[in-house]
């Protein structure tokens, strides 16, 4: 049985396995680099290690995996491309859309900007139907509005000019 | 004994007004429906919450969230029994025999079966947690720095049995989310490390965005992938418990799995997914009629659920009575108990034990409260919930971690965070990395490091890590539980080599 387990979890060694391990890989470098840039206090207790050995020593085990990732993946054959799932059409363009949305909170502020970007992600990830649209666009926009600014009292980014106005009518 | 008696009583003392009893029922609707719905995992749901728990005291927060923890390890099998999906992964080996029963026509019996059986888990696993954890807690009184650093690096050596299809993933991810934990100020020396000078990072990288990227974000990217429209329909359900007779014919297989679940669950670092896959094949193992096994027989439905919940709370007895997270789950309620300002471990039942024992209580209740609620919420959810659109659940999900981290502390740069790891445990989860040992590392980094420091300046060196019997022991156990699966496979790719040369 757990060998068909075994078999069934898999995991499948794609190119995309062996960049992920390369980013953290070259990212380990530099941060290690950063490692030794770090200042050793003269005070303390001369038995202290400093703020630079744990980092350094998680830091070479990271670069020490990660190549061993990495030569695992080449010495391999790809099995098979079963994570690779397709995207949906402009899965990315969503994605893309949660930063604009992060990025303009604090300039359009919450209760503006949330039903704006919750149906233009949900149009972007693929959804058609008008009912899933508009429909869930404002049921989500009540519950959060309902659960943070009005039952929590959390003070959500008014944004600015109008926008801020808007947001006195809420919360 | 009669320590433990007044701590049960203080325990439901202290639960007993009608805002925690309120909270305890919810927490069981809401771990009912996060268990049950694929994509969203107990583990995504908890640390949801966690921002909605920082406006209440500490105990009704704490119950209702061990309510969610307790009743999703459950709900995860009514998926996997009714279309072949579990809804958490707990619920994995349930699939095997739960799923083929309903397909014969029997899907009352199988949820059934899974119900009673993960009542009686759960419900035992809570009552060894009030016996067990206050004398685990007394022994751990006794722990100091090397001690404490001995105990964290068994948990980070189990790591590598958190993902056995990948050790070395499952490694690399660990140390990832120890650095992590290093990000902020050196609280030894004031030194600020990785912080660029970004004036919040001092405080270090906050574990609940990291956390509501890595595993709620993640997750809803990964479900909005699927047909966002799409809404699945099933037929009304009813639950029909076990006869006296099947109940009977179950206890042998009851008796095997609730210790083995239980022990599991108490292993830092393993949590209740392997329990159940580790129950079912033992059950395999020791019948008489191995065959039967995956064609739909009660026992392939009892094993599986009565490990899993036994060994959610196995996980709990060690979060307590240590403070070292058993599950992803217990890790992200590790970290919420840090930002209520409890330190979960031996003194959490000598400062706090009223806190303590309502959270066992707790856990007692909502596993009682399984065979009580969810033949309702099963009829109600195959009707209602099922219906909503993925795309929209995933969005709801997206949205609510988002505000829900910038609520926390009023920054944006939470929400950054947020957004950032969630793309990054995105695309780990994609290419095979496992993302719980990251949390895991991140919860126990900075505690480990400052522990590593002290016993070296407390000690006079490094042989100080072996100046107790108990540190040396559990030093002696990390290295075994690091090495052990390494070995193992080693062993095992040999022989395969030396059966494949054979054939040949």
């Amino acid at each position: 049985m757990m060998e068909l387990l075994a078999k069934k979890f898999d995991m499948c060694r794609s190119r995309g396995d062996t960049i992920v391990a390369l980013a953290i890989l070259i990212s380990s470098f530099y941060f290690l680099y950063l490692t030794f840039q770090l200042p050793i206090p003269k005070q303390g207790s001369t038995l202290d290690v400093g703020p630079r050995a744990f980092p350094m020593i998680l830091l070479m085990g990271m670069i020490v995996l990660s190549a061993v990732i990495i030569v695992q993946n080449i010495k391999a054959k790809r099995i098979c491309e079963l994570t690779e799932t397709p995207h949906p059409r402009n899965f990315w363009i969503g994605v893309a859309f949660l930063f604009l949305y992060a990025y303009l909170l604090d300039i359009v502020g919450f209760v503006v900007l949330t039903p704006i970007a919750t149906y233009l992600f949900m149009y972007a990830i693929g959804v058609r139907s008008k009912k899933i649209l508009i429909g869930g666009t404002l049921i989500l926009w009540l519950v959060l509005t309902v659960t943070f600014p009005m039952l929590m009292e959390v003070q959500l980014p008014r944004g600015v000019w109008i926008f801020r106005e808007i947001s006195y009518f809420f919360y | 004994m009669s320590g433990v008696i007044s701590g049960i009583l203080m325990g439901f003392t202290s639960i007993l007004d009608p805002l925690t009893i309120g909270l305890l029922i919810a927490g069981v609707i809401i771990g009912l429906f996060a268990g049950a719905t694929p994509g969203i995992s107990g583990t995504m749901i908890v640390a949801i919450l966690l921002p909605l728990t920082f406006k209440l005291d500490s105990i009704p927060a704490f119950v209702m969230l061990t309510a969610v923890y307790a009743v999703a390890v459950f709900s995860g099998s009514i998926t996997a029994v009714l279309f072949r999906t579990p809804g958490a992964p707990e619920a994995a080996a349930t699939t095997f025999d739960g799923y083929t029963m309903a397909k014969k026509g029997f899907p009352h019996k199988a949820l059934g079966y899974a119900m009673f059986s993960s009542f009686l888990g759960g419900t035992l696993g809570a009552i060894a947690l009030l016996l067990i954890a206050p004398q685990l807690a007394r022994f751990a009184l006794k722990f100091g720095p090397a001690e404490t650093f001995a105990l964290i690096l068994m948990a980070l050596a189990m790591i590598s049995s958190l993902d056995v299809k990948n050790q070395t993933k499952a490694i690399l991810m660990g140390i990832f989310g120890l650095f992590l934990a290093m990000i902020g100020m050196d609280y030894m020396t004031g030194v600020e490390r990785y912080t660029f000078g970004v004036p919040i990072l001092s405080a270090g990288l906050h574990f609940i965005p990291v956390l509501l990227g890595l595993f709620a974000v993640s997750e809803a990217l990964r479900m909005i992938q699927e047909d966002p429209e799409v809404k699945q329909k099933i037929e009304k359900i009813k639950t029909t418990l076990p006869t006296w007779e099947e109940f009977k014919r179950l206890i042998p297989t009851y008796i095997r799995a609730f210790p083995l679940g239980l022990f599991i669950g108490i292993l830092p670092g393993v949590g209740a997914t392997t329990a159940s896959l580790v129950a079912y094949s033992t059950e395999v193992r020791s019948s008489k009629t191995p065959e039967k096994f995956g064609t739909g027989i009660p026992q392939g439905i009892a094993a599986p659920e009565c490990a899993n919940n036994a060994a959610a709370m196995g996980a709990l007895v060690i979060l307590l009575a240590l403070g070292i997270p058993g599950s992803a789950t217990t890790a992200v309620m590790l970290g919420g108990l840090i930002l209520h300002g409890l330190r979960p471990g031996p003194l959490l039942f000598t400062l706090y034990p009223k806190f303590a024992y309502a959270i066992m209580v707790a856990a007692l209740i909502a596993n009682i409260l399984i065979i009580i609620m969810s033949p309702a919420f099963i009829r109600f959810f195959s009707n209602v919930v099922f219906r909503i659109p993925r795309g929209m659940l995933g969005t709801l999900i997206i949205l609510f971690c988002v505000v829900g981290s910038f609520a926390m502390r009023n920054n944006m740069f939470d929400v950054w965070a947020v957004l950032l790891f969630g793309l990054v445990g995105y695309v780990l989860e994609r290419y095979g990395y496992p993302l719980a040992p990251i949390v895991i590392g991140l919860v126990l980094g900075s505690l480990a490091e400052t522990e590593f420091r002290r016993t070296l300046i407390t000690q006079g060196g490094f042989m100080g890590f072996f100046s107790s019997p108990i540190s040396t022991g559990l030093i002696l156990v990390s290295i075994f539980v690091f090495v052990y699966p390494f070995i193992k496979s080693a062993i095992a790719s040999r022989r395969g080599l030396k059966v494949g040369s054979g054939k040949e």
